[in-house]
């Protein structure tokens, strides 16, 4: 029989609808099954965590690499974030090691320093590391490109993806598939497995990268362009605004720790507009004396880090290698532990 | 008439479209469809029928609902004829 | 408002609702009104202009219908109208005046010059042809002139099919609008499947194929590896049918729910055996339209004049006008008259072969050897494609050039392909299954299981491609730092 609307054009003459209830409750039973399969392997270990699947496959690589050394070793208690500068120049093992032996208490950190990243990505990233991790200490280094619109190419896109917003409070629905369901992470793993860009870094990351996330390089080239690496600096606002985002972070459940990210001197005078004198009066000053207005001191190192750091422990002008890390990253211990001996940085009893 | 109207068509289609006055041609098999006949074919049938016939299929007519079988061919002119 | 997004869902929900519940004598009207609230979101200039071009061709034919005496003359007034607003359009929008403008005056055309620079108004090339065919029709005694206004309005506006087609003929469309529709459980189900298989082609198949298109392979081609050049043009006619043919599906489908039929526009073209058959599959509504209005009266002026059907005139100028037409119908370019010519040749080859050495229709050969006709028709299709995509003569013979010399670094990866592949068999395989059957709506006979299990595998990919569009793309191409 026929059920009639008033105007007699829509005429439902039989049931409708049926397919495609059947088709919502196959995809409900398809993906709980799906679901189920990947908890029971993934618990038991028989197949590894999946990954965000985020733009950024360092992101992605050292999400895994952190939740894995917190598997291993408990909480991170502190953690390093800056760019492929400060990726490159402090190894978590070594700081580790020179901390408890000055200190005599353990210490667990990771190195979290994304490539291309600036003072912008780096407010958030810490924003989202706070919130996850709930580390004690946060170092953030900081260099004079940290602040420039000209770079970020990697990780100003991460900040829109739905993950990181989820996981800095805004819901976002991948963001909450991707936090709690394996099967969705699964699926985002294979999408970006299909992107050779990606899967590129991924590969060249995974044997780069140690299991406290540093970036370990080898050799040393020291050859300089003698180029105006950055032209026109200026603070950038939403670096800044990055800056501030960190300032904002400090507590006393998680210190941030700001440390200027030396480079080698003989490319200081091309570094902010061809002029040595710049990099002071236009990052490192300003920078120094807008955290010291937050109560914050700006740990420099450019100063001297020819004493700190021999030639043969740069890999490039601008990134440390295997040898300089060593060195800088025990400095960096026996400062952070000097701090905390004289109050100035608080660490709870073990 | 009709049988007329279809074996006159039928001998045209055979040996100018066709090529082949030989070829058993059935009342219900399919030309346009069948790729016996194209859009070509179609015009020279449409000019075939204007001459023969004195009746003028319009362009938009010559189409596989109304002419792709012979009965449909000879439907079309008569219907015209009779008109 | 554009087809694909939500404004759009929400735009047809409304007029929906209020359709199924008006009685049918106010039906057309809300329509209509949907429909130039539709346009007028593209522009009240564009919308103003379908107005009037809908105005003058309805006094026209009906004047036309009333004169006997002067009906010739007004058909040619009407073509003359609408052919030299449509060159006009091209025109303008190829940017030919406005440099010629500027040529002769020696400067930049600033001010009421400026209208020399208008674009082409959306849908202006679609709803021209049907205003066309409705005179012509008209002119004919096929169909009597409209004496309905605002039906006559909806003809030429109707929403679905306003921005690109299908081309609606006057004769079957009127006649839709003059009775009350119904749309039972059937039709819903109909018009849902050709909504969710165009999304699937559109909103999936056409965006993943796009992305592996090389950005800039006709701008460009040096700069990448001949593969990456091969590839590309490849699946360049797969993107392009799956693109236009989604947009058709869905529209087709929008329609039905209103219980209007549009015409179809494609059926499974990368199967035809030939190129007179490929272009009764390929867009088809202009298809028919250039052969209903171009082609036959063309051949058969020629014909009676010379019925001998091997003269080289009755050969060689019906396809090559019709196709050269399409060109122009397309862009103004002279690569667009390019590709017209060529696919115009490629008929009269056709036409040669069948004329002088006449065999077997493609359709009764051995299935190999259709198999290898189709594969042939898509390889002589390349160089059409070539010319349709490159955006002028230059970039396609550079391109072309390129196929065979270029040495950039391969930007394609083979792992690249496989999503693209798979995608391009899924399109192959909705072919397959509806050229076979010869029913577009194959898969409603389907068992219940079986449709439930592709509509959810629809479903899920539609679901995972909107949140992953969330998901950022990093434009800079990680090389190493």
């Amino acid at each position: 029989m026929e059920k009639q609307s008033p105007s007699r054009t829509l005429v439902i003459d039989r049931p409708f609808g049926l397919v495609f209830l059947y088709a919502i409750l196959l995809v409900v039973i398809a993906w709980g099954m799906a679901e189920g399969f990947f908890r029971l392997t993934i618990g038991a270990g028989w197949l590894p965590m999946p990954r965000i699947g985020s733009v950024n496959a360092e992101l992605d690589t050292k999400l895994f690499l952190l939740d894995k050394y917190i598997a291993d070793r408990g909480p991170v208690d502190c953690i390093f974030l800056g760019s492929s500068q400060f990726d490159e120049a402090v190894d978590p093992a070594v700081f580790d090691s020179v901390f408890s032996g000055i200190s005599g208490r353990q210490i667990n950190c990771f190195n979290f320093s994304l490539g291309t990243n600036t003072a912008s990505g780096d407010g958030r990233i810490a924003s989202l590391l706070a919130k996850k991790y709930h580390p004690r200490i946060i170092f953030i280094g900081l260099s004079a490109r940290d602040f420039s619109d000209d770079f970020g190419e990697l990780t100003r896109p991460l900040l829109e993806d739905p993950w990181v917003r989820y996981s800095l409070g805004e819901f976002t629905l991948s963001g909450w598939l991707a936090e709690n369901s394996l099967a969705y992470r699964e699926l985002l793993t294979i999408r970006s497995d299909l992107n050779p860009d990606y899967m590129a870094l991924h590969d060249r990351l995974s044997f780069q990268l140690t299991e406290s996330g540093y970036l370990l390089l080898t050799g040393t080239d020291l050859s300089n362009p003698k180029k105006n690496f950055i032209p026109k600096f200026m603070l950038s606002k939403e670096d800044m605004a990055g800056l501030d985002e960190m300032i904002a972070l400090d507590s006393p459940e998680t210190e941030m720790v700001f440390v200027e990210v030396p480079v080698h001197p003989s490319f200081l005078p091309f570094y902010v507009q061809a002029d040595e004198q710049a990099y002071y009066t236009l990052f490192q000053s300003p920078v120094a004396d807008y955290l010291a207005r937050s109560g914050k001191e700006f740990w420099l190192t450019q100063k001297n880090i020819g004493d700190v750091i021999a030639d043969s422990g740069w890999t490039d002008v601008k990134h440390l290698n295997r040898d300089g890390s060593i060195a800088f990253s025990s400095w960096l211990a026996e400062r952070t532990a000097k701090a905390i001996s004289m109050g100035r940085i608080s660490l709870p009893a073990e | 008439m009709n049988a007329e109207i279809k074996e006159k068509i039928r001998d045209y289609i055979c040996r100018q479209l066709l090529n082949n006055p030989g070829y058993p041609l059935g009342d219900q098999e399919a030309l346009i469809t069948g790729g016996l006949m194209d859009s070509f074919s179609l015009a020279q049938i449409g000019v075939f029928i204007e001459n023969e016939f004195g009746v003028y299929i319009p362009d938009t007519d010559l189409t596989v609902d109304k002419m792709d079988t012979l009965d449909q061919i000879t439907g079309s002119i008569l219907s015209r004829k009779n008109a | 408002m554009d087809i694909i997004s939500l404004n759009f869902l929400f735009f047809v929900i409304i007029a929906l609702v209020v359709y199924y519940v008006l009685p049918f004598r106010y039906q057309n009207a809300w329509l209509l009104v949907a429909s130039l609230v539709f346009y007028l979101t593209w522009g009240v200039g564009v919308t103003l202009l379908l107005v009037f071009v809908s105005l003058v061709n309805f006094f026209l034919a009906r004047r036309m219908s009333a004169s006997e005496n002067h009906r010739r003359h007004l058909l040619i007034l009407g073509l003359v109208l609408n052919v030299s607003a449509l060159v006009f359009f091209r025109l303008t929008s190829s940017g030919y005046i406005i440099r010629a403008v500027e040529y002769l005056s020696g400067r930049p055309a600033e001010g009421s010059l400026s209208i020399l620079n208008a674009l082409l108004p959306i849908g202006f090339s679609f709803y021209i042809l049907q205003a066309i065919s409705y005179l012509v029709d008209v002119y004919q005694k096929q169909i009597p002139p409209s004496d309905n206004l605002p039906d006559f309005c909806l003809y030429m506006a109707y929403f679905p099919r306003l921005l690109s087609g299908p081309i609606e003929r006057a004769r079957v469309f009127l006649p839709q609008l003059a009775r009350p529709r119904r749309v039972n459980a059937d039709a819903w189900s109909r018009s849902i499947m050709q909504i969710l298989i165009g999304l699937l082609r559109k909103v999936l198949i056409a965006e993943v194929l796009k992305a592996a298109i090389p950005e800039y392979m006709f701008n460009r081609p040096l700069e990448y590896a001949a593969t990456d050049l091969a590839v590309g043009i490849a699946i360049y006619g797969f993107w392009l049918y799956n693109d236009f043919a989604g947009y058709t599906g869905i529209v087709r489908g929008v329609s039905g729910l209103f219980g209007i039929q549009l015409s179809p526009n494609f059926q499974q073209p990368f199967f035809a055996r030939s190129f007179v058959e490929f272009w009764n599959r390929w867009h088809m509504s202009l298809s028919f339209w250039l052969r209903d209005y171009i082609y036959f009266p063309l051949s058969r002026s020629l014909l009676r004049k010379n019925p001998n059907p091997k003269k080289l005139l009755n050969i060689l100028v019906p396809p090559l006008a019709t196709m050269l037409f399409s060109g122009f119908w397309h862009n103004l370019g002279v690569y667009m008259l390019g590709w017209g010519a060529l696919h115009g040749l490629y008929q009269v080859f056709e036409r040669f072969a069948s004329v002088y050495r006449p065999g077997l229709p493609a359709q009764k050969r051995p299935w190999l050897v259709q198999v290898l006709n189709a594969i042939k028709i898509n390889l002589l299709l390349i160089p059409t494609w070539i010319l349709f995509g490159s955006g002028s003569l230059q970039r396609a013979f550079r391109f072309t050039s390129a196929l065979f010399t270029a040495e950039g670094k391969p930007a394609v990866l083979p792992v690249q392909m496989i999503v693209p592949a798979v995608w391009i068999i899924i399109s192959l395989m909705i072919d397959w299954f509806q050229y076979h059957s010869g029913n577009e709506f194959i898969f409603l006979k389907w068992r219940r299981f079986a449709q439930a299990g592709a509509l959810a595998a629809i479903l899920l990919a539609l679901a995972l491609n909107s949140l992953w569009n969330e998901i950022p793309v990093a434009s800079f191409i990680y090389q190493g730092f």
